[in-house]
């Protein structure tokens, strides 16, 4: 489903990704691991089209999409969610619901222009996936008042608002409490299943690695480490090595 | 030999603009803050140095002790600012607290005009300076030389104290990351302040020195401001060796168009410019940290945004609507002609901040240039009025919206690809100078007296010809199309598009992501403000008569932000409610020059610093707790009986 091959990266003088090549099939769950400046997140920002690549080549469905801006890309069916949630922290759970699904709405009816207030159409499948992201009972909160946990559910509902194909998730758990950690792994599951999304995320909490992924990549000073399912993963002698003291072991 | 003479008078030009500049770089270096006020502080040393010794100071001695005794008043200014402004506008963003040193400007200004008074003085060189020194045919006078000498004296201490000294380390160390510095147990607030005295001093003194040849005037803080700002932003901002190259570019610059352009001083250096921001947004030699267009892209947790869909009921707002339009209607049967007149330019000018507010509010694009469209508009209109060419007075105005809406278009599409946070501003703030200078030079277009006798048109619609040509009826027309437009503009940002522009303000990365194309809505954004913006001019120049190159200078482009900072970016009629309080103190304080300038930049300052979301953000922060008293007191025990009468009495 996305290809990518021989990518390369430098922010100045320092190279962040040297000719990374993956390939995600459709409705796999593909995680990238490695340590803290592995790349990871650059190697997210290339394949979404935040952060042109210096070399390589990336292909969703078949197509050259490496020219291909962010937006253009959301298009073709990215969804993307960040380590830190991005939401229209001024505005309310329902509106930032809204504008999502206006903005996907825009490309096949442009006729809408002229009317002002959301349609009828809109405003039901906003409640809709309110209700499937468990924020029901906060429509009308502005985002920046809510919890670390209920932001990061608004962007997934946000992203899940553009129907995308793929769903690229940049540390969806990070600094989640247990608890909420176990629930976002449950909603990102059952999101996936009720959907059929194809997922890629990027995670450093084993649990979650564990729990969700088809196929796991490991990074580690921009390169590809080790590509196999998790326990392939855990037996693989360089990966052991990098994380020589870690728990990947007894995960 | 010219060209000789060219150079020289071109490097002489440049260290004047380095002694100036290098207050500014270090303001910037150290606090992040580009400080529009500088040029006023520049002035200001100028004026303590001249009232310590006159207009024919003794010798060079005295002239150096009077630049001197200007340093000192000056860092004493730069304390008491550092402390009650500079440290303050530190975690506000960038756009607040450009807006904030531009209400210090005004202050400064109007301060200047009641102490110094607006008359011209000069003041002559020492005798010791007054000659030249020659070498051949060549000459050179002798105060350049002692500039140039100055210039280069000034850089080679700022960059030894910066770079080879161990307070520099330190200074250093602040600027990059004040946070950590203050971890390691640096008095992080104390070299704030010694820095700010620091670039004061440089400021002050380069007043004193550079007061000979000077015409001093309440207007002279223009004259090194906009070089100033180019020298630091071609250098790569905070950056006092990049200041260095750049002044000396820039005097370069100037010397070349003295040679090849002579008919339009001073024009080459924006064009420069101009090309230079497109080709290197960033300066010479970018600070790591200056990069500010991400501080601009992320919202200060004090801003609001406009409401992005309309109210659920809108009787409330009709009937308001109703009323403000009915009051205004009413001016002429009771208000005096200059009162009229007044109302008649806050609507316009009401309009202006409004589209304005389209880009600063909606579109999270922050320009300084925007009085080139109302410029635009006002001769495109002005000039054809003139000519009586027979063209209807609406396919004028039709017009002037294509016209501003085409000239957007192409700046916009360069300008927004290229360019955002700072670089922008100073990007459209030149365009706009440049258009100024020249229509300042076009004979055709009435140069610096502008176009004065503009008649006021007939509209014929077919049935009935409705002649504006009086006072009343242009009035009316005036009131019609401002609130038309208005309207239109409100009922465009509370729809969809609206919606997406308020997205993509709050967080382009996450419209991005959202499927929007960030650049296209922006530059959307632009098009329509700039041809409101024009109209804005088109509907003017009828009722003002007269359309002076004034209309398009930085000043009157800095009219609509204060308008909208004022009333309240975070208000689709924000700017419409700053528009008439700032008309009125204008107004009220007319006869006594510099006060207004004092008043409405006192006010300024004030709102930025305690009330970024402007009078209408307090006034629902008020209603807010208002309504919150009101909830706290229903279940009071006193009300509990009629709470419950009313619950029993109902069906």
């Amino acid at each position: 489903m996305i290809e990518c091959s021989n990518i390369y990266k430098s922010y100045g003088a320092i190279p962040v990704l040297k000719g990374i090549s993956l390939a995600v099939v459709q409705l796999e769950t593909f995680t990238i691991i490695g340590p803290n400046g592995a790349g990871k997140t650059t190697l997210f920002k290339v394949l979404t089209g935040e952060a042109p690549a210096n070399a390589g080549v990336v292909t969703f469905n078949g197509e050259n999409i490496t020219r291909l801006s962010a937006s253009a890309r959301v298009h073709r069916g990215f969804g993307r969610t960040f380590q830190v949630a991005r939401i229209l922290r001024c505005n309310s759970v329902l509106e930032n619901l809204i504008i999502a699904l206006e903005a996907r709405a825009r490309r096949s009816e442009l006729d809408r222009l002229l009317q002002l207030r959301p349609t009828k159409q809109i405003r039901d499948d906003a409640v809709g996936i309110a209700g499937r992201i468990s924020l029901l009972n906060k429509m009308d909160v502005p985002a920046r008042f809510l919890s670390h946990g209920d932001r990061k559910r608004l962007e997934l509902g946000v992203t899940l608002a553009l129907k995308p194909k793929i769903l690229m998730m940049d540390e969806p758990t990070a600094g989640m409490s247990p608890g909420d950690r176990n629930a976002t792994i449950d909603m990102i599951a059952r999101v996936k299943e009720e959907d059929q999304l194809t997922i890629m995320l990027t995670e450093h909490d084993m649990d979650v690695v564990a729990h969700l992924s088809d196929r796991i990549m490991v990074m580690n000073y921009g390169e590809a480490i080790a590509v196999g399912t998790l326990n392939e993963i855990r037996n693989n002698a360089a990966v052991r090595d990098i994380y020589l003291g870690e728990e990947i072991g007894d995960a | 030999m010219q060209i000789g003479f060219a150079l020289f008078n071109g490097l002489t030009v440049g260290m004047s603009i380095f002694l100036v500049a290098a207050g500014i770089t270090l303001v910037f270096g150290m606090l992040k803050i580009l400080n529009i006020a500088h040029g006023s502080f520049f002035m200001i040393g100028a004026y303590v140095a001249y009232s310590a010794i006159g207009s024919q100071p003794d010798s060079t001695w005295q002239l150096v002790f009077a630049a001197i005794l200007s340093g000192g008043v000056l860092a004493a200014l730069g304390l008491v600012l550092n402390a009650g402004v500079f440290q303050r506008l530190r975690n506000i963003g960038e756009a607040y607290s450009l807006i904030a040193t531009f209400a210090l400007l005004m202050i400064c200004n109007g301060a200047t005009k009641i102490i110094w008074g607006v008359n011209y003085h000069s003041v002559s060189s020492p005798d010791a300076l007054a000659g030249a020194v020659s070498y051949g045919s060549f000459f050179a006078p002798s105060y350049s030389l002692f500039i140039i000498g100055l210039g280069v004296l000034t850089f080679l201490i700022l960059e030894i104290v910066i770079h080879r000294s161990p307070v520099g380390k330190i200074v250093r160390a602040v600027a990059h990351d004040p946070w950590m510095a203050n971890l390691v147990g640096l008095n992080t607030s104390r070299i704030y302040a010694l820095v700010v005295m620091a670039a004061f001093f440089c400021v002050g003194m380069a007043g004193g020195l550079l007061l000979p040849n000077q015409s001093l005037t309440p207007l002279l803080f223009e004259s090194y401001l906009l070089q100033s700002f180019m020298v630091v932003i071609i250098g790569g901002l905070g950056n006092i060796r990049g200041a260095f190259i750049g002044a000396i570019m820039l005097g370069l610059i100037e010397g070349a168009n003295f040679l090849m352009l002579p008919g339009l001083p001073g024009i080459l250096v924006y064009v420069v410019l101009v090309g230079f921001l497109l080709w290197r947004p960033h300066g010479l030699f970018p600070q790591p940290g200056a990069d500010t267009a991400d501080r601009v892209e992320g919202m200060a947790e004090t801003d609001g945004v406009p409401a992005t869909m309309p109210p659920k009921l809108l009787s409330g707002g009709i009937a308001a609507a109703v009323l403000v339009v009915g009051i205004l209607a009413s001016t002429p049967f009771w208000a005096n002609a200059g009162f009229l007149f007044i109302v008649g330019f806050a609507m316009v000018e009401a309009v202006l901040a409004l589209s304005w507010n389209l880009l600063f509010g909606y579109a999270g694009l922050t320009t300084f240039g925007h009085a080139a469209f109302f410029a635009l508009g006002a001769y495109f209109v002005g000039f054809l009025l003139r000519q009586d060419t027979g063209i209807p007075f609406l396919a004028l105005l039709s017009g002037s919206l294509a016209l501003g809406a085409f000239i957007a278009f192409i700046v916009g599409f360069v300008a927004i690809r290229r360019t955002s946070g700072i670089a922008l501003g100073i990007l459209t703030l030149s365009l706009g100078e440049i258009l100024r200078r020249a229509i300042n030079y076009s004979p055709a277009l009435g140069s610096d007296d502008g176009l004065s006798g503009i008649p006021r048109p007939q509209i014929d619609l077919g049935v009935i010809l409705v002649d504006l040509s009086s006072e009343r009826a242009y009035f009316w027309f005036l009131l019609a199309a401002c609130s038309l437009v208005a309207l239109a503009l409100w009922s465009f940002t509370v729809g969809p598009i609206g919606r997406v522009l308020i997205a993509l303000r709050q967080d382009p990365v996450r419209a991005e992501f959202l499927g929007i194309d960030v650049r296209r809505y922006r530059l959307l954004a632009f098009v329509i403000s700039g041809a409101v913006a024009a109209l804005a001019g088109a509907l003017q120049a009828p009722w003002a008569q007269i359309v002076t190159p004034e209309a398009a200078s930085y000043l009157h482009s800095t009219q609509p932000m204060l308008n909208t900072l004022l009333g309240g970016s975070g208000y689709f009629w924000g700017p419409i409610v700053g528009s008439a309080i700032f008309s009125g103190i204008s107004y009220a304080t007319r006869t006594l020059a510099g006060l207004s300038e004092v008043v409405s930049g006192g006010i300024l300052l004030v709102v930025v610093l305690a009330a970024p979301g402007g009078v209408l953000g307090l006034g629902s922060r008020f209603g807010r707790m208002w309504r919150l008293g009101a909830v706290r007191k229903r279940p009071g025990v006193d009300d509990l009986p009629q709470v419950g009468k009313r619950a029993v009495g109902r069906p």
